[in-house]
């Protein structure tokens, strides 16, 4: 599908609650485009789950439903199990979930429906922090960053973990299809949500979503800063199906220092912290590449 | 392969739960193991695999799993089942709280368990009795038998629209699910009958009609909610009671609906039991009788809805009450006594509270006998200073 094909048409109606600015929103407006009606949604704790989920006036024109926070994979896998029970192959089961949920006790459930092949499609909007609660680091949190848990005062100096790889985790489990997206790169995002959608079997798709509370930037720079993401190898295009992994993108490696900069999360972060982050983003690039080169090996 | 007939065969709890299982043909059944549960989702494992029951097997990695997966799958509108016990039960209490208010009439069996610490695998109430504000039923089971009728019963009155709401049966572990009795199972056809398909037609997810469930409700409209979850779970005492009466009338087999009333209308002191320790007691009541003692015995099958009319209309001529527990809530008592004290307000009849079999210790006739005796001496309310009795505890009552 094309761009200029998209329907106007989303089942995820106008008019959520979503802060000004927020990608999550844009996110499911888009995925939600592309899948049709002929979908089933779930969303755990989250913030998707607040603005666009609370009695009466939600926004998922699709059958929906909210669950816990640690569940969201084997709520999905439960619907999906009844339609295949009641002989209903041709409805796809979205499950809509935070980092946090994702990354950190989400993490079990969804190793478990990868492991099985679940007949599901897990989109994770990544923004980098449990952002519902108000800005605490999550498990995929960058290095560095400021948030409410990982303060910068009296020589804190912010996040002091990496962010897990949930992407790598999943190609661990032999996933049925991984893949991450920006929104800055919308042809290739709607072509891989357009690829899950017609997929069987266990589907994960990773999207940076920014925050603009969260990150402390404007309300209208998220579009630039994820395509900044993108450009600096902050954030990488790839996919992974069949065993096989193809990057989308090369990042050019151009301008980390300046996206980071444009960060209010990241106002305290030391040069020492800089040449570490810059470290991990090239390993990690190292890392998925690597997989590119052994495809066939 | 199971006979499609009816037939009668020797098993264990378990195995009994496992056959009633695939006569009621659950859509969608989660299985994690956990003593001692376990057996029952190795039989309908095995069950599945023979043909016996077609049914989405998910080998979830977590309780916390197998009750996301049946709530989910109960509300896209299949029937769904799962078995768990002890830290089995907490380790799923976030999913399972939150099944009564989406009105998910899912079936799930309790082997009972204590929850440590101490650890142990040995029955005890303490993971099931926790649940009692979950908004889900509550049916405790005195044998195989029981367990084998129930399961039936109980998808009957979850499904039913007045209800809807889920059950735990629960057993009492290793006594039940690990011992050997003779167990009549009916027949497919005959459970056809009288538990027909499941047919949704409330609230489920269907793409031709979208609906949500579980929304986050803010406070201007919580209240109503809550209140028909209470009013779901008073109607089920009607409804459980007409579905004992349709199971009696069809199968022969007739467990008083809510409560079991043993030699009680002439009693003078009368004991109520929970679970698998009624049979002990049973004997008990009739060697006392024997004896010219006027003893029996209450069985409490449903503790939630609590049937607290039913109590007092079978224990108000009485002059004392003792209750067992195989439970207790600290620092307070046992949860039956609390119940059933509250069921008795406005009397002035001493109650007694029999804290009994924790962890697994075994309660013996003589057991029994030492709750009888007690309440022969306490013969007015002034005279309960502690109703809480530790029974066979070193160092306290031996
Ligand atoms: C078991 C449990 N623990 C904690 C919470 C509180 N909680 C709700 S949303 C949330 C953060 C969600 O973070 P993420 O998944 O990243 O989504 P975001 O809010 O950033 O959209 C937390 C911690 C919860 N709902 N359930
Ligand atoms: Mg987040």
């Amino acid at each position: 599908m094309k761009l200029k094909d998209l329907p106007d048409d989303s089942p995820y109606t106008p008019g959520d609650k979503a802060c000004e600015g927020c990608m999550a929103s844009n996110i499911a407006i888009n995925v939600m485009r592309i899948l049709g009606r002929k979908t089933i949604v779930s969303v755990p704790p989250c913030c998707m789950s607040v603005f666009a989920g609370i009695f009466p006036a939600i926004n998922w024109d699709v059958p929906y439903f909210h669950m816990q926070f640690a569940n969201l994979a084997s709520t999905i896998t439960g619907i999906s199990r009844a339609l295949k029970a009641q002989g209903k192959d041709d409805v796809v089961v979205v499950g809509f979930g935070g980092d946090g949920g994702t990354a950190d006790m989400g993490l079990q459930a969804l190793s478990g429906a990868a492991h099985r092949d679940e007949n599901i499609l897990y989109i994770c909007y990544n923004n980098e922090a449990y952002e519902n609660t108000g800005v605490q680091a999550s498990g995929s949190s960058p290095f560095g960053s400021w948030s409410s848990t990982t303060p910068v005062i009296n020589g804190g100096t912010g996040n002091e973990y990496f962010p897990k790889d949930i992407p790598r985790i999943l190609i661990a489990h032999n996933s049925t299809y991984v893949a991450t997206a920006a929104t800055s790169h919308i042809q290739d995002f709607i072509n891989k949500v357009e690829k899950a959608k017609n997929l069987r079997g266990f589907r994960y798709i990773e999207v940076l979503s920014v925050c603009p509370p969260g990150w402390k930037v404007p309300t209208d720079s998220g579009p630039q800063l994820v395509e900044e993401a993108v450009d600096s190898g902050y954030w990488l295009l790839f996919e992974y199906e069949k065993g096989h992994l193809t990057i989308n993108e090369e990042p050019k490696f151009e301008g980390l220092r300046e996206f980071l900069s444009k960060q209010g999360r990241f106002d305290s972060l030391t040069e020492d912290q800089y040449q570490e982050l810059e470290t991990f983003y090239k390993n990690r690039w190292k890392i998925i590449n690597n997989y590119q080169v052994n495809n066939d090996s | 392969m199971i006979p499609k007939n009816r037939y009668h065969d020797m098993m264990t709890a378990n195995q009994a739960v496992a056959i009633a299982t695939v006569r009621a043909k659950p859509k969608v059944i989660a299985a994690y193991p956990v003593t001692p549960q376990t057996t029952i989702v190795e039989h309908l494992a095995c069950y599945i695999a023979h043909g016996d029951l077609k049914s989405e097997y998910v080998r979830v990695e977590s309780e916390h799993s197998a009750m996301s997966v049946v709530a989910a799958a109960q509300g896209t509108g299949v029937r769904t089942f799962t078995a768990t016990a002890s830290q089995g039960l907490a380790y799923m209490h976030e999913v399972v709280s939150a099944c009564g208010g989406m009105r998910l009439p899912i079936i799930m069996f309790v082997a009972n368990r204590t929850l440590m610490s101490p650890g142990g695998i040995w029955p005890e109430l303490s993971d099931s009795m926790p649940e009692r504000d979950a908004a889900w039923l509550q049916i405790y089971v005195e044998d195989n038998q029981e367990a084998f009728d129930m399961i039936l019963q109980a998808y009957k009155i979850a499904e039913d629209s007045r209800v809807l709401l889920p059950i735990m049966v629960c057993g009492d572990g290793y006594i039940l699910t690990h011992s050997t009795e003779k167990v009549e199972i009916l027949g497919e056809k005959e459970v056809d009958d009288f538990l027909p398909p499941y047919d949704p037609k409330h609230v489920y997810l269907d793409v031709d009609r979208p609906i949500a469930q579980g929304l986050i409700v803010p406070p201007e409209y919580h209240m109503e909610a809550k209140w028909q979850m209470h009013q779901a779970m008073l109607k089920a005492l009607e409804v459980i009671q007409e579905v004992n009466d349709d199971f009696a009338e069809k199968f022969g087999r007739n467990y008083g609906g809510l409560i079991e009333k043993y030699r009680v209308d002439d009693a003078e002191k009368v004991l109520v039991t929970i679970g698998s320790t009624t049979g002990t007691a049973r004997e008990i009541v009739d060697e006392l009788r024997d004896k010219g003692e006027k003893v029996g015995l209450v069985k409490l099958r449903v503790f939630r809805p609590f049937p607290k009319k039913e109590i007092k209309k079978a224990l108000k001529h009485v002059q004392s009450i003792g209750v067992f527990d195989r439970s207790i809530s600290y620092g307070s008592a046992g949860q039956c006594f609390l119940e059933v004290r509250n069921a008795m307000y406005g009397t002035d009849m001493p109650i007694l509270n029999f804290i009994a079999g924790l962890g697994g210790r075994d309660v013996r006739d003589k057991d029994i006998e030492f709750m009888f005796d007690k309440l022969k001496e306490t013969e007015i309310l002034e005279e309960v200073i502690d109703p809480v009795v530790f029974v066979n505890t070193r160092g306290v009552t031996s």
